[in-house]
């Protein structure tokens, strides 16, 4: 810092340098959700701070600093419409802690910046709380401690603090590093105990504000062109699943999500009113029954996935009416349930009423052209089989597959007539085209239908065998009801020929159904190792939701009972709490005590040794006397082994008073041992 | 550290100065050790017992320049310092430096000066320079003091004050000579002649390189502890009306280095500690029991040496 201020110390650049890097480590994740401008003006008020250490410039007076503020809060307001909450409230903190800056005087404004600094480590865990994110935070931590070092260490010097300078508060920054790292893995085992025995309450502790929880939210209750197909390059993770028994085959795993039945002409919605649960549901599983748990990302919506069709419900939970299951509170945090589904099932019939809904249609003037559906409905003439609706779907089927129809990430737009537009003219469509337009055309031909969205397949990964499901998974597919045979599924999507796939990728996806994983990849070693570390790295974060995030109440206990402690309650909880605290304070001091003393007790305890030894021939050294004068007095009275004490003094003298070496260690042990 | 170089220069001076001044071989190592460290000398002392021979002794040795003022209770500080005189032939005032410019100083019987006198010479040799007219002037380098004092209870003695006891690093007394030592005195020639005769083994820069070398002497924490101890040991155990001050702990750690250096040795021992602590605190403590003669063995004997 510039000698501006007489109490500033001359040579605290350095600490100041090492507080602005911290400061850009914890800025760093905020960027993903700070605004663009807000990310730039945080950066550069950094920067401008660093060139102001390194002499380059000029800091701003207080005037320039009032009206930065004042623009700071309106550019806050303007872009988030308030001040208060989650995303606000960050961005205005962190915009006014870079501010904070040109206003260091003295001590007390750097221990201000940094204490708000390590706030705003906590603050990035409500955005983001992968593995990235957390070490980065670790390393800002040293890199802060680092800097409160530096501060400390000049600024005590200044004030005199320290009457003698003990060589405690080391003097360069590498060591100032080394100590704060020190200290940190100092803190690991407490932080682990504390991890693994603080008692969990169920749901937030805390009340945040509505916005606090980061989700993905993917699917959405809502379906219209494009709206699926925007996902087709999202590569996060919605869910993951842990098979408890064998995998089912690809085309077996449909994940039931949202149900939709309302058509509009346009979008496909499933109002609210749907949320109503059945109380009782029935069905006919067929073949094996498939048991897996699900670690679900959160989403902040109430639906939760499972294999299509649950046979069982995790605890919190229930089914809709269209056999959706429901969270009972939003899915805000990782979710882990475990489940049981049939791939194959017969459901029960529904009475006549229940059905009208899923064959109503947007109300159309049926005799014009230029209607909605006027052409549907023609080709439906064609295509429609009377009394044989099986026969009717496979027409219908038939017609995806012949009439060139293509499968595409990007379709074209389509206006204001989506069904017709696709059926006839564009042709190229995702799969929320096919679900759309099939179920139309099923509920033109008076079968009762439906479209179901959620997640289609899945990727084995082979290093710890458990199965991801990516947003660019995600699904629509339709499901008619046929009289004794209840809702059945129909996928139009994969009516689409081989050849008519765009993109190579849900070529493979689409087509896998009897391929294996590991026979997808024949490209190059390059790609191979890819896709490896690929696995290796999601294995790492679910392995990171599972045990680090997902660690809850339940997960604690199911531990405690693992090492044979069951139905611990928060008492015992926290006494083995506080006590493994003690032990492990205990533990630390008595390192740090003996690593502080093992050299010189190391000496000391051979030359007590030595001592004993002669002091057999009554010689007895006196606790203020000197080695080399009780040396003197011994030669005196032994002076047949005068070398052998010669040499163990110098080397006692040498060990302690000159310089500790292990080699004089060993020949000094050897000599005395020898004596 | 130029050991060899160093230890065997070290070594003919106190051999040369053992020639001169019998059987006081400790007290010589003691005075060199002072001039090692840079520090000014007090020996208190009866008249007649070497002090003067000593102090010429070693100026001569060092090859440095040597003056000396016998002090008397009607001394000016000019007398000391020095002034200026107007000369005629050229009708200006010159400047007579007076004895205090020399690199070895021995101010005999300083106690018999008055105060003003005292401070002028003492702070001369807390400053090592001396301002006079308006005009600042520096002593020569090295610059070192050697100030007899004789017994306080003397008639027409001023004693000093402790805050200037306190700017001469250590104080010694020679005491007697021994009976053989006594016997070879008396045997001998006259020891001014052959004080004369010596030749200077050092010249002024390789005292200074040697002096400059003294920091460089390895002090470990175990011998800090020591040093320590003793410190608060002297504050805390009501031997003495006041503790060792911080100056006069950094005092005895340096002395404590000479000392080592002395003794052929890059670090310090706690027996280099033992050896110069008397001489370093003497003129520093004072026993809350005045008759105690042994107090500064007391204190060396209670601390353990950790």
């Amino acid at each position: 810092m510039m000698l501006l201020n007489k109490l500033q110390p001359p040579n605290v650049q350095p600490a100041a340098l090492i507080l602005l890097l911290g400061l850009m480590l914890v800025l760093l994740p905020h960027f993903s959700h700070l605004p663009l401008w807000l990310s730039l003006v945080t950066t550069s008020l950094v920067i401008w701070r660093a060139c102001y250490e390194l002499q380059l410039c000029k800091i701003p007076g207080k005037l320039i600093l009032f009206l930065f503020t004042i623009m700071l809060l309106v550019g806050i307001v303007l872009s988030y419409h308030t001040l208060v909450g989650r995303d606000a409230g960050s961005a205005m903190l962190l915009g006014l802690l870079c501010l904070k800056l040109f206003e260091i005087k003295s001590y007390r404004e750097i221990s201000i910046i940094i204490n708000l600094a390590l706030f705003s480590i906590v603050i990035n865990f409500l955005f983001n709380q992968s593995i990235a994110v957390a070490f980065t935070m670790l390393l800002a931590l040293a890199v802060l401690f680092t800097a409160l070092i530096g501060f400390q260490h000049n600024y005590k010097k200044l004030s005199q603090l320290t009457p003698f300078p003990i060589d405690i508060i080391r003097s360069s920054e590498k060591q100032h590093f080394k100590l704060a790292f020190k200290m940190l893995a100092q803190a690991i085992p407490f932080a682990i105990v504390l991890f693994i025995l603080f008692p969990r309450v169920d749901g937030p502790l805390w009340g945040l504000p509505e916005d606090a929880f980061s989700a993905e939210t993917g699917l959405s209750d809502n379906m219209s062109p494009g709206r699926i197909s925007q996902l087709s390059n999202n590569t996060s993770v919605a869910f993951r699943v842990q098979f408890d028994s064998a995998v089912p085959g690809q085309d077996k795993l449909y994940w039931r999500g949202p149900v939709m039945w309302n058509f509009d002409g346009y979008s496909w919605t499933a109002p609210s009113n749907e949320r109503i649960a059945i109380s009782h549901f029935e069905f006919t599983g067929l073949g094996e029954k498939t048991n897996y748990t699900i670690t679900l990302q959160p989403h902040n919506t109430f639906w939760m996935f499972a294999l299509d069709l649950p046979s069982t419900l995790p605890d919190r939970s229930r089914l809709s009416a269209n056999m959706q299951m429901l969270s009972l509170s939003p899915v805000q945090k990782l979710k882990r349930y475990q489940i049981s589904s049939y791939t194959r099932y017969i459901l029960p019939t529904y009475s006549q009423i229940s059905l009208e809904r899923y064959l109503e249609l947007p109300e159309t003037n049926s005799s014009s052209p230029d209607s909605n559906l006027y052409k549907s409905r023609q080709l439906i003439k064609k295509l429609k089989v009377p009394g044989n609706p099986q026969q009717t779907i496979n027409n219908v089927l038939n017609y995806f597959a012949t009439q060139d129809f293509y499968y595409s990430r990007q379709p074209p737009l389509l206006y204001n007539n989506p069904v017709d537009e696709f059926l006839f003219e564009t042709k190229r469509g995702y799969c929320e085209h096919y679900a759309s337009s099939f179920t139309v055309l099923m509920r033109l031909t008076g079968i009762p239908s439906r479209i179901v969205t959620g997640y289609q397949g899945g990727e084995i990964n082979p290093l710890d065998n458990y199965m991801t499901l990516r947003q660019s998974d995600a699904h629509a597919w339709s499901e008619v009801y046929l009289g004794d045979k209840g809702w059945v599924r129909v996928d139009p999507t994969a009516a689409i020929p081989p050849g008519n796939i765009e993109n190579t990728d849900d070529a493979i996806r689409l087509n896998s159904t009897l391929k294996k994983p590991s026979t997808l990849f024949k490209s190059s070693w390059l790609s191979k190792q890819m896709k490896q570390m690929h696995f290796a790295w999601d294995a790492i974060n679910n392995r990171w939701n599972q045990w680090v995030l997902g660690y809850n109440n339940k997960k604690q206990k199911a531990f405690f009972e693992a090492i044979g402690i069951p139905d611990i309650t928060w008492q015992g909880l926290s006494q083995l709490l506080f006590s493994l605290l003690a032990i492990l304070t205990a533990l630390l001091a008595l390192i740090v005590f003996s690593n502080q003393s093992k050299q010189y007790n190391d000496i000391q305890h051979y030359y007590d040794k030595f001592l004993k030894k002669l002091r057999k021939a009554d010689l007895t050294k006196e606790n203020y006397e000197g080695a080399a004068d009780f040396c003197q007095r011994v030669i005196l009275k032994q002076p047949d082994s005068k070398s052998a004490i010669e040499q163990i003094t110098q080397l006692y003298q040498e060990l302690r008073y000159k310089k500790y070496s292990e080699e004089n260690l060993k020949c000094f042990k050897n000599k005395i041992n020898s004596f | 550290m130029h050991k060899n170089k160093y230890t065997s220069q070290l070594h003919e001076i106190i051999n040369s100065a053992n020639t001169i001044i019998l059987g006081k071989e400790h007290k010589l190592r003691l005075a060199l050790t002072c001039i090692l460290a840079k520090g000014h000398l007090l020996i208190e002392d009866l008249p007649g017992v070497g002090k003067t021979t000593l102090a010429h002794t070693f100026a001569q040795l060092l090859g440095l320049q040597f003056s000396r003022i016998q002090f008397t209770s009607d001394m000016l500080p000019a007398d000391v310092l020095g002034i200026s005189i107007y000369e005629q032939t050229n009708s200006q005032f010159t400047f007579h430096p007076g004895p205090v410019f020399s690199n070895v100083l021995l101010a005999d019987e300083i106690n018999r000066a008055t105060p003003k006198t005292q401070s002028a010479l003492l702070e001369a040799m807390e400053e090592h320079q001396v301002t006079l007219d308006g005009k600042t002037r520096d002593l020569p380098k090295p610059f070192f003091v050697i100030a007899t004092q004789n017994p306080s209870e003397q008639i027409g003695t001023f004693p000093l004050p402790e805050s200037q006891l306190d700017r001469f690093l250590m104080s010694i007394s020679l005491g007697y000579p021994d009976a053989q030592a006594e016997r070879q005195l008396l045997m001998s020639n006259d020891k001014r002649e052959e004080l004369n005769k010596l030749v200077s083994c050092l010249d002024e820069n390789e005292l200074n390189q040697m002096q400059d070398q003294v920091q460089h002497v390895t002090t470990t924490d175990d011998l800090l502890d020591y040093v320590q101890a003793l410190i608060s040991y002297s504050r805390n155990s009501g031997l003495f009306e006041y503790g060792l001050s911080p100056r006069a702990g950094l005092a005895l750690l340096h002395v404590s280095k000479a000392w080592a250096m002395l003794n052929e040795r890059d670090y310090v021992i706690p027996e280099d500690v033992q050896a110069v602590l008397p001489s370093v605190v003497r003129h520093r403590l004072h026993p809350v029991d005045p008759d105690a003669t042994q107090t500064i063995d007391v204190l060396l004997q209670d601390v353990a040496i950790p």
